[in-house]
């Protein structure tokens, strides 16, 4: 197999003093599409925004190593980190429409971030660009989007703009952190399907962060489950929405299932809340939620348990 | 074929109220008058009005006549020409003063907020301290040491103008600093500068656009003010302040045209300036864009 694409190892991110995501490692090969599922607060979109380095001003890294293209992006500087962002790793975030620059026309905006990774060889040239990666996004009238404001545009539209930058400088690797968040489900399915097309065609790799393990397992060839600043189980998608390990894999999965039981008021939910960050956990972070736990659990870390195809499941009863 | 991309409503629009969103009359009325005040001002000598500096002893402090339409002062020169050539001194003195003003408290104002906590707390206190001081009391203090004249009152304007600037411009910037959008560019590797030049600084602007004229109301009147007290324009020069200043002495004694006409001219000029204002920062919320 090749070297991997971007591998993370020992990642630890404090917020203030909360250790938020408490040590986890994962690699992602080239062309591989992987997906990051977890409740609100479990880490995944901080570990997605510590790969580039743009986190919150109160945030940092404690520990730990991000490898990507056989340098350690954890500890280049900003300027050394400019190359990278949006050159070989590229990224989309959740609220498109607010991620674009209200007093740019979109056309400029596009125009510019190529500009950027090209080195501006000639405006015309880049311009004829911009359009060709928009028409990539099966935007309907791409004059018309190229001349629009950010506010002139859907979120669903702007979703695509924001899919055609990230992608415009072929990057090895793209980053979406809940790119649908927002939107309505046909729109969400749209860009679902446009984001896995766009990615294989240019044979870059995927890190999605979603809280929808459904979505999550249609778009992507491994899943990564987070909890409280651990990837409790990380396998292949169909082991993992077939075969689940981990307790909290399987009640996550239950809690996703049907959604007619909605409608009976019968939702199936997790009883009690994550743990508290800024205590040091001792044990199984998912001890006091877990339906099978024991004394050793709530006493000792649990161990990482190697199953099949890879995969692993952090858990004393597996 | 073109195809129009609908038009959403911004939180900020009319849709909470209820209300059709009006067409700005204030806006429209105000720049018309504004048109009209430069463009007489501009045009003023190629007008046909009589020499403003040329003084007619054989006619002083007459009333308003055929002759002299709005009197003349106490050396027989044409009020109304005087008033008319005043509109130029004044508005390029303060527009050249709050724009160098503007300028200089956007870019401190960037650096505050983007050039770390010393800065951010260095230039906010010089902002506050400056403004603590009366302006006419600054103004004299420095015509005293560097000499009146022209550059020395575009520097008070500018001076007093730097710190409503530096702080309207740092926190339209403060929040911008952490925008999903500007995160988004660095994501997408636009090199830091260029963030604040494209991204930060043109969105913090937006206040700054109704703001100006605003700015220019005050700085006229500083101007005439310092005129009025004898530190600012100095005659023969046309200028609202100090013809106020020459005609008050006389207002007693019903000789009111020397002092009256050039005090409405100011007082029209506020008007029409402060409407621009309004009319202006109605528009930017309208569209949702001012912070």
């Amino acid at each position: 197999m090749s070297a991997p694409v971007l591998s993370v190892g020992g990642l630890r991110v404090r917020i203030g003093d909360r250790e938020i995501v408490r040590g986890i490692q994962f690699d992602i090969h080239p062309g591989e599409r992987v997906g990051i599922v977890g409740e609100s607060g479990s880490g995944k979109s901080l570990t997605a925004h510590s790969v580039l380095r743009l986190l919150p001003r109160n945030a940092a890294i404690i520990d730990g190593s991000v490898m990507h293209g056989g340098r350690d992006l954890v500890t280049l500087n900003e300027s050394e980190l400019s190359s990278v962002r949006g050159q070989s790793v590229s990224m989309i975030f959740q609220n498109a429409a607010a991620a674009l620059n209200p007093v740019l026309k979109i056309g400029r905006q596009v125009s510019d971030v190529i500009a950027v990774h090209t080195g501006g060889e000639g405006k015309a040239h880049i311009e004829s660009a911009a359009r060709e990666v928009l028409v990539g996004t099966g935007l309907a009238d791409v004059d018309a989007v190229m001349n629009a404001y950010p506010h002139q545009l859907s979120g669903g539209m702007a979703q695509r703009v924001l899919i055609a930058m990230a992608l415009s400088s072929k990057p090895e690797l793209l980053i979406a952190d809940e790119p649908t968040t927002g939107l309505d489900m046909s729109i969400q399915a749209q860009v679902l399907g446009l984001l896995r097309k766009r990615v294989e065609s240019i044979g870059a790799a995927l890190l999605l962060i979603s809280h929808d393990i459904a979505v999550v397992g249609e778009i992507c060839d491994r899943i990564a489950v987070m909890y409280a600043g651990r990837i409790v189980e990380i396998g292949a998608s169909r082991d993992i929405l077939q075969a689940p390990r981990h307790p909290y894999t399987k009640a996550l999965l239950q809690c996703a299932g049907d959604s007619s039981v909605v409608l009976r008021g019968a939702m199936p939910t997790i009883d009690g809340e994550p743990p508290d960050l800024s205590r040091p956990i001792v044990g199984c972070s998912f001890a006091d939620r877990c339906a099978i736990s024991t004394e050793l659990c709530r006493t000792t870390p649990p161990p990482q348990v190697p199953g099949t195809n890879d995969s692993l499941a952090e858990c004393h009863h597996v | 074929m073109r195809m129009t991309i609908p038009r959403f409503p911004s939180a900020r629009s009319d849709q909470f109220t209820g209300k059709q969103p009006r067409s700005n009359g204030i806006l429209l009325r105000s720049v018309i008058g504004l048109g009209v005040l430069v463009a007489v001002g501009l045009l003023a000598p190629f007008l046909g009005f009589a020499d403003p500096l040329a003084p007619n002893l054989s006619a002083q402090l007459s009333p308003p006549s055929f002759e002299h339409l709005l009197g003349t002062d106490s050396l027989g020169r044409d009020i109304l020409s005087r008033s008319v050539h005043a509109i130029t001194v004044d508005l390029s003195l303060a527009l050249i003063g709050v724009l160098c003003g503007a300028i200089i408290g956007a870019v401190l104002g960037a650096t505050a907020a983007f050039g770390g906590r010393s800065a951010d707390m260095v230039l906010p206190r010089f902002a506050e301290s400056v403004q603590a001081f009366p302006q006419v009391l600054f103004g004299m203090a420095l015509i005293a040491i560097a000499g009146g004249g022209v550059g020395s009152l575009i520097a008070i304007i500018a001076v007093v103008n730097v710190p409503v600037y530096l702080m309207m411009v740092r926190a339209a910037a403060l929040p911008l600093r952490t925008a999903d959008f500007t995160e988004a560019a660095r994501g997408a590797g636009v090199p830091r500068l260029k963030i604040v030049v494209k991204y930060v600084l043109p969105n913090a602007m937006i206040p700054v656009f109704s703001q100006f004229p605003l700015s220019c109301t005050y700085s006229i009147q500083l101007i005439a003010g310092l005129s009025f007290i004898g530190v600012g324009v100095e005659p023969p020069t046309p200028e609202w302040g100090t013809m106020i200043k020459e005609g008050a002495s006389y207002i007693v004694n019903g000789v009111w045209w020397p002092s009256v006409v050039p005090g409405l001219m100011l007082v029209l000029t506020t008007i029409a300036l402060s409407s621009l204002s309004s009319g202006l920062r109605r528009t930017l919320l309208k569209q949702g864009t001012l912070g």
